[in-house]
């Protein structure tokens, strides 16, 4: 027994002695870790193994993207446009997103192209001609008769809310929209009216409509080219329509258009007489005043920040969250033409008031109208022209802080898909409006000291501990 | 092998080189983060802060591995080492899990500035682990180059400046001579040697996505290199009968 291990040793001794075996063994050991990793790489391609630890799970699919490429019916290529040597923290999460998407679905196929060296591939998927910027995304369906363009622009969702910047990378909302808008019968354009000091505080409404399949853009009137597959949206205009625009949006409306127009408690109506005449001929209008809620389960925080009541009627319809409307008027159809039907949407409590006379807003006073009021209705004219007519237009806006906490986004999608004609309302649950990592003092003093101690507490800790380790150590030799 | 790891982490904290070592690195963190994170924009991101730690790590890992095996040689203790029961696997994985120990609790510091932010803005634990995980393991392989040189050389400087030079040589090669390949007609030769990059592997922890296979990367390449450690230990071992 003992000769044998002594054998063994031996042999292995010699062997060791041998340099060959050592290169030898560390080129197998090389050779085997290579092969694992690269399978590794290759398994991460078809099944991600990845794990998602981001709060807002940029990365991570939602349920509408999963649902979307799950229903996939043929192939789809993402072409990805980013120069040689080109890396950002965009691209980076472009790819990752796109890795998991490939993984998903058979029918995804993803590519890198330098739209310098290969200009040919990418010609005929920028149709829209507009300079191609690197992580611009091109989704073609497999023969390219369908091409949706995601500029690198669009992957940011930023907006600004009590002074501070919100940025958020949205792909897999930009991705999603594109997905369905690819396998639709037919693409809706939601085109936002520039050009009467209209809100332009709509990062998140345009996100959540191009998140839902829209093609959105903001526009001036002269330059919509209005279709009847279109959906103008009017945000609290500043100032009125022209005598021309007013026809204009007359002869939209009467060949088939389709309207969103809200206004809010403090948008100068007065001032907006064509707007009043473009409703009218529909038998619509808007009433002046803040809308004020007494009913305490009927508003949030303060008496003008209201929370509908809504109805059954379509565009309501799987709204199961609350809304806020905060300073809103109230919209009325006083004398309807023959042709046209409206359905209310939202109203307030049979206990609410609109503020008219100028007195405290939150004392109901002689001259103020009370009793329900109506804040969202629909109207649609047999020619098949709809209208969707809301009292409050910062419950859409960014700025009001109220996208976060409410329904607000999904119903003003739900509005957008019933006007353009979609039997399933569009929810935009998937959106996610996180605050990013911006660090925010409340003066330079706080700063200061914030900076001062991240430099000096640890290493005066770490030095502290280490004199007092030593000079233990040294005492006790002594 | 935990004998030799206690060993070590004693030689670490009764000297003044791992104070030494901590002192450093929190002080660099701690100016990285004051005017990279605060005054520079970059915000509550722990994996700003790590990925511009990479180069001063480097500079101050050699404190953890210089003399781990070379001081061994150069004292004459390795003769007592190598014949002692001990396996050389157990010699090499106790030094090298030593000073992989140090760099975890370094990390633990470092996890003293998010909380000192928390109050002023949005930290997400997720992205902060993924960011402290993916450091860890990147500079796994830092130290293992350390350990490999320590079983190199005789002389803990010399050890020293050799792992500097090859940390430096990779950084420089994958921060400078790579997006230079990326940019001429040798783009697809980029494509390949971007997959053996450590920071482009790390880049993919920055959005507290932690890939297995970038974790496998990182533990193959210590892996590995603490076997070419082995190797030549062994073959002193082996040489000295």
């Amino acid at each position: 027994m003992g000769e044998g291990v002594s054998a063994v040793k031996k042999n292995v001794r010699k062997r060791w002695q041998s340099r060959g075996f050592a290169w030898a063994l560390a080129l197998i050991t090389l050779c085997g870790l290579a092969a694992l990793n690269l399978g590794l790489e290759a398994l991460d391609d078809a099944a991600y193994l990845r794990l998602d630890l981001s709060p807002d799970q940029v990365t991570a699919l939602s349920d509408r993207s999963a649902a979307a490429l799950d229903g996939l019916t043929g192939d789809v290529t993402f072409t990805v446009a980013r120069r040689a040597g080109a890396q950002s923290e965009l691209g980076d999460l472009v790819d990752e997103l796109l890795a998991r998407y490939a993984a998903r679905s058979a029918h995804v196929r993803v590519r890198v192209v330098d739209p310098d060296a290969r200009p040919y591939v990418i010609a005929p998927l920028n149709l829209s001609g507009e300079a191609v910027t690197d992580d611009t995304v091109f989704i073609a369906n497999a023969d390219g008769s369908r091409v949706r363009r995601v500029g690198s622009d669009q992957l940011i969702y930023q907006r600004q809310l009590d002074g501070e910047t919100y940025r958020l990378f949205c792909g897999d909302a930009r991705f999603a929209g594109a997905l369905e808008a690819l396998e639709a019968e037919a693409v809706h354009r939601a085109v936002f009216l520039t050009g009467h000091g209209e809100t332009e505080d709509v990062a998140t409404l345009t996100l959540a409509l191009a998140s839902a399949g829209y093609d959105t853009a903001s526009l001036p009137l002269s330059g919509a080219a209005l279709t009847a597959e279109d959906t103008l949206l009017i945000l609290a205009p500043e100032t009125d329509l022209t005598a021309a625009e007013t026809t204009s949006l007359a002869a939209f409306l009467d060949g088939g258009g389709r309207l969103l127009i809200a206004y809010g408690a403090d948008t100068p109506q007065a001032r907006l007489p064509n707007f009043a005449t473009l409703l009218e001929l529909y038998g619509l209008s808007f009433e002046t005043g803040t809308t004020v809620e007494t009913v305490a389960d009927r508003y949030i925080d303060s008496p003008n920040r209201l929370v509908p009541v809504t109805s059954d009627a379509e565009p309501c319809e799987g709204i199961v969250q609350r809304l806020i409307f905060p300073d809103a008027c109230a919209v009325a159809a006083p004398s309807l033409r023959g042709d046209v039907s409206t359905e209310t949407l939202l109203t307030t409590s049979a206990k609410a008031y609109r503020k008219l006379a100028s007195g405290d807003l939150y004392v109901f006073e002689a001259g103020d109208a009370s009793g329900r009021q109506t804040l969202a209705l629909s109207a649609q004219t047999r020619a098949g022209a709809r209208i969707v007519q809301l009292a409050c237009a910062a419950a859409f806006t960014d700025g009001a802080g109220v996208l976060d906490a409410s329904a607000n986004l999904e119903f003003a999608v739900a509005c957008v898909s019933w006007l353009a004609g979609e039997e399933t309302a569009a929810g935009s649950a998937d959106l996610k409006v996180l605050p990013n990592n911006l660090i925010v003092f409340a003066d330079e003093a706080v700063e200061n000291r914030v900076m001062a101690w991240s430099v000096a507490a640890l290493p005066a800790a770490v030095a502290l501990c280490g004199m007092a380790v030593l000079l233990i150590r040294r005492r006790r030799a002594c | 092998m935990t004998a030799v790891w206690k060993r070590e982490m004693g030689q670490y904290f009764k000297t003044p080189a791992g104070y030494l070592f901590l002192g450093i690195f929190t002080l660099l963190c701690g100016l990285m983060f004051a005017f990279y994170n605060i005054r520079g924009g970059a915000g509550a991101s722990v994996y700003v802060l790590l990925s511009g730690m990479r180069l001063p790590f480097m500079l101050i890992a050699p404190l953890l591995t210089m003399r781990l095996l070379a001081e061994e040689r150069r004292s004459h203790t390795d003769q007592l080492l190598l014949t002692s029961p001990l396996s050389v696997a157990q010699i090499v994985l106790g030094k090298a899990l030593a000073a992989y120990t140090m760099l975890l609790a370094a990390l633990v510091l470092t996890l003293f500035f998010p909380l000192l932010i928390s109050p002023y803005a949005s930290v997400s634990p997720g992205t902060t682990a993924a960011a402290e995980i993916g450091f860890f393991l990147m500079n796994l392989c830092t130290l293992s180059v350390g350990v490999l040189m320590s079983a190199l050389c005789v002389s803990q400087v010399s050890a020293g400046v050799l792992t500097l030079g090859v940390n430096m040589l990779m950084y420089l090669l994958e921060g400078y001579v790579l997006p230079q390949l990326g940019a001429s007609y040798l783009a697809g030769l980029y494509g390949v040697l971007k997959r053996f990059s450590l920071s482009a592997r790390y880049a993919t922890f920055q959005n507290g996505v932690v890939g297995l296979a970038e974790v496998v990367y990182f533990l193959s390449f210590s892996g590995f290199l603490l076997l070419l450690t082995g190797l030549c230990v062994s073959r002193r071992r082996w040489a000295k009968g």
